[in-house]
């Protein structure tokens, strides 16, 4: 990875002048949509006109954070002993947390499921088996699970989805069940203890 | 500079993290690599994928002895040119 500091030297075409030398330095520099500006970004100003004519790829961190994040809703209304095994988990896993860890949770199973480091097989299984603990019959009070997530992760939870064919309420409800085997039932201490170092980091944002 | 060494050289800058994005005093939004909206591992995979008929290059607007290079592939747009040792890139957005 190449990494500039301040007052080292490059080169970039410059829409005034032409193919020019460049040096780096901070500055505050604006969105092209006027949604507001990254302060303190590390840049590349041309040495003729002082203008900025290019920006290194190490200031895109500081870039996405200055951008203001789109978020979307997963939510689905699911029979409380759904939630009531989440909340249970959590506080399992941390009893400090608690409901906090509710997102952080599930977000880490979204992911786990997406990229491969859970198969999701073990999700239309869960599905079954959530039927089976969990049947219509108890589901008469019914409550709310919203989590705001990413643009990113929301694909991810999407891709889940087309995967399994599970529709947004019976996924939450596999990935629940799934939880629950894992936290609750299987006392697989690897899988628990992973979650705690997870929970530990997560509450401390 | 050709497509198939294009591909090479950009694939590899991207990996390394060899890469400025050209800016005109602002920070153009629709430019996703440095928005941070799509990685650079991302990108050089979209890159592997692209064939030669997916490929254009054209001179720069600003010194016309600059290749820009630009592959449209998968639902992408990915404009950049070579000023050694560095890749620049104009844009890579959807």
């Amino acid at each position: 990875m190449k990494l500039f500091v301040k007052g080292d030297k490059s080169k970039a075409l410059c829409e005034k002048c032409g193919l020019v030398s460049t040096t780096f330095d901070y500055r505050d520099v604006p969105f092209s949509d006027g949604s507001g500006e990254a302060k303190d970004i590390l840049v590349a100003e041309c040495d003729a006109c002082r203008r900025v004519v290019a920006i290194p790829a190490q200031s895109t961190p500081a870039i996405r954070g200055a951008r203001p994040r789109a978020t979307r809703s997963i939510e689905a209304m699911l029979p409380a002993v759904y939630l009531e095994t989440l909340d249970l988990a959590c506080y399992k896993i941390d009893s400090d947390v608690s409901l906090s860890f509710r997102k952080p949770l599930l977000i880490f199973y979204i992911h786990q499921f997406a990229t491969g480091g859970m198969a999701v097989k073990r999700l239309q299984k869960a599905h079954a088996s959530a039927n089976a603990w969990f049947p219509k019959r108890s589901s008469g009070l019914r409550k709310r699970l919203s989590i705001k997530v990413s643009a990113a992760m929301d694909d991810e939870f999407g891709q889940i989805q087309t995967k399994t064919k599970l529709s947004k309420t019976e996924l939450l409800k596999s990935l629940v069940f799934e939880i629950k085997s894992d936290v609750l039932d299987s006392g697989k201490s690897s899988r628990v203890e992973e979650l705690r170092t997870f929970a530990a980091m997560a509450s401390s944002y | 500079m050709g497509y198939k060494a294009a591909k090479s050289r950009v694939i590899k800058d991207l990996l390394e993290g060899n890469f400025q994005h050209e800016a005109r005093a602002t920070i153009d939004v629709k430019n996703k690599l440095l928005t941070g909206e799509i990685t650079a591992i991302a990108v050089a995979e979209l890159v592997k994928r692209s064939n030669g008929t997916e490929h254009s290059s054209s001179p720069h607007h600003f010194d016309p002895t600059v290749d820009v290079h630009v592959i449209a592939t998968a639902g992408w747009y990915i404009k950049f040119y070579f000023l050694d040792p560095q890749t620049m890139f104009i844009s890579v957005h959807q």
